[in-house]
């Protein structure tokens, strides 16, 4: 049994180094979603959530939707490996100031996994998708 | 049956209030000590769902019937801003076989588990580092009688661990997989239930551990390991463990069937048996 709780650890260790190399295999990332199209439509879904949902939607007041639309197809998929250039400003940048708490950012996170949902997006792949921009909470929130 | 309508109405009750914004399965279950973990294992996490601006509360029926013997737990808990967990835990372990053995049918081995846990770093999912938190468990055995005549030397004792949990978003192969691992320090005997310390020692630090997958945003599979001590040289200890099916629809309900290998409990041999644990949340 000693055995089995060393071959536990060593799992344990072994799965947090392969995290570290989470951007190397996204690559084809873009393209297992299925490009633009896709990308458009989860932002499409994201924000008719996030510009509704009564426990965020008052940091948006003053968003121009289409610009904000444009923004993040574009951050997405320069994220996923996709033929873009994301030109808006960078996380901090943006949203500091708005002093976003931790339950926000989760609000926010689960809107975009119904997002992906609605999408279509099979489970995998938008665990894949979360993993890239979950690494950016500590940017977006004040906490 | 009444443990069932108290249950269900508990259940009723949840799911009328918010629960906390943590993501789905992040709050974990209600472990049999009524920490928040897995089956047998303490995990860094908090209970509920609650960020750092919530609270959430959370309780939990537990069963498992091997050969020989009954377990029954029910727990509640407070997840406060997912930060610090207090928790409350009712055990009762039926001698089925041992107790007419022993001229006491009907005996039943009791105790009371009080909980807090302080998560101390870290972020079970945002986070490159684990989350880590510290715990302690005070566990008071309430029917001293057996335990005390088997050599058991305290009716209650303090039991210590340090946790790390992770979840592994996309990993391996693009599910979410998670890992735990504790490290406690308990003079407990059969976890409290047969007392604490005896004739072969008292304080022992033990791994425990606990592994798996979720397999699409409700169901997760898994399993535990958690090491045991002999402190009574009546009866040696074996290491328990479990294979977990979990099952989370939503933010307020969870259930989790398992398959649990207790080994040579107070005697007798090979304690094997199905495991469920109903949870509630709000
Ligand atoms: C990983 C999560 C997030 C990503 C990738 C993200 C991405 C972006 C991007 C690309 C922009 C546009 C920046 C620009 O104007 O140049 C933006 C703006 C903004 N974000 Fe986020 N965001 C995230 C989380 C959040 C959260 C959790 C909130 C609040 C709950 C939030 C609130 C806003 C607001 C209010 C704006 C300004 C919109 C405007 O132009 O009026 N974001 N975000």
């Amino acid at each position: 049994m000693k055995n089995l709780t060393i071959k536990s650890i060593l799992f344990v260790i072994t799965l947090s180094c392969s995290l570290n190399q989470a951007h190397a295999s996204d690559d084809n990332l873009y393209q297992a979603l299925g490009g633009e199209p896709v990308i458009n439509t989860i932002t499409k879904e994201l924000l008719d959530r996030i510009l509704n949902n009564e426990k965020i939607a008052f940091l948006f007041e003053d968003t121009v939707r289409d610009e904000l639309h444009e923004k993040i197809v574009s951050q997405i998929c320069m994220e996923t490996g996709g033929p873009c250039v994301y030109e808006g400003l960078d996380m901090i940048e943006t949203h500091s100031g708005m002093d976003i708490k931790y339950s926000e950012f989760d609000v926010f996170v689960s809107d975009f996994i119904d997002a992906m949902e609605a999408a279509e997006v099979p489970y995998r792949l938008q665990n894949k998708v979360l993993a890239i921009f979950a690494s950016m909470r500590e940017d977006i929130t004040y906490e | 049956m009444r443990n069932f309508t108290w249950l269900f109405i508990f259940l009723m009750f949840a799911s009328t209030l918010q629960a906390g914004s943590r993501q789905l399965g992040t709050g974990a279950v209600m472990q049999v000590e009524g920490s928040s973990g897995s089956g047998i294992v303490p995990w860094a996490t908090i209970a509920g769902y609650g960020e750092s601006d919530e609270t959430d509360f959370t309780g939990a029926y537990t069963f498992l019937g091997t050969d020989d013997y009954e377990f029954e737990a029910h727990g509640v808990a407070v997840g406060w801003h997912n930060r610090l967990e207090f928790s409350l835990a009712r055990q009762s372990f039926d001698l089925d076989t041992l107790g007419p053995a022993i001229g006491l049918p009907g005996a039943t081995l009791r105790q009371d588990v009080f909980g807090l846990k302080v998560r101390l770093a870290g972020n079970l999912v945002y986070t490159k580092m684990p989350q880590i938190a510290f715990g302690v468990q005070y566990k008071k055995n309430k029917n001293f009688l057996i335990p005390g005549l088997v050599g058991a030397r305290d009716d209650s004792g303090v039991d210590y661990y340090i946790s790390a949990s992770k979840l592994f978003l996309a990993k391996p192969f693009g599910f979410n997989g998670f890992a735990t691992v504790t490290l406690r320090s308990t003079e407990a005997n059969e976890i409290g239930l047969l007392g604490f310390g005896g004739d072969l020692g008292s304080r022992h630090i033990n791994v425990e551990t606990s592994l798996g997958l979720f397999l699409n945003s409700s169901w997760a599979v898994g399993f535990d390991f958690r090491e045991k001590n002999s402190n009574l040289s009546f009866a040696t200890e074996s290491h328990w463990r479990d294979v977990f099916l979990a099952w989370i629809p939503n933010r307020h309900v969870s259930v989790v069937a398992a398959y649990a290998d207790i080994g040579d409990v107070a005697t007798l041999t090979d304690q094997k048996g199905f495991y469920l644990s109903i949870n509630g949340s709000f």
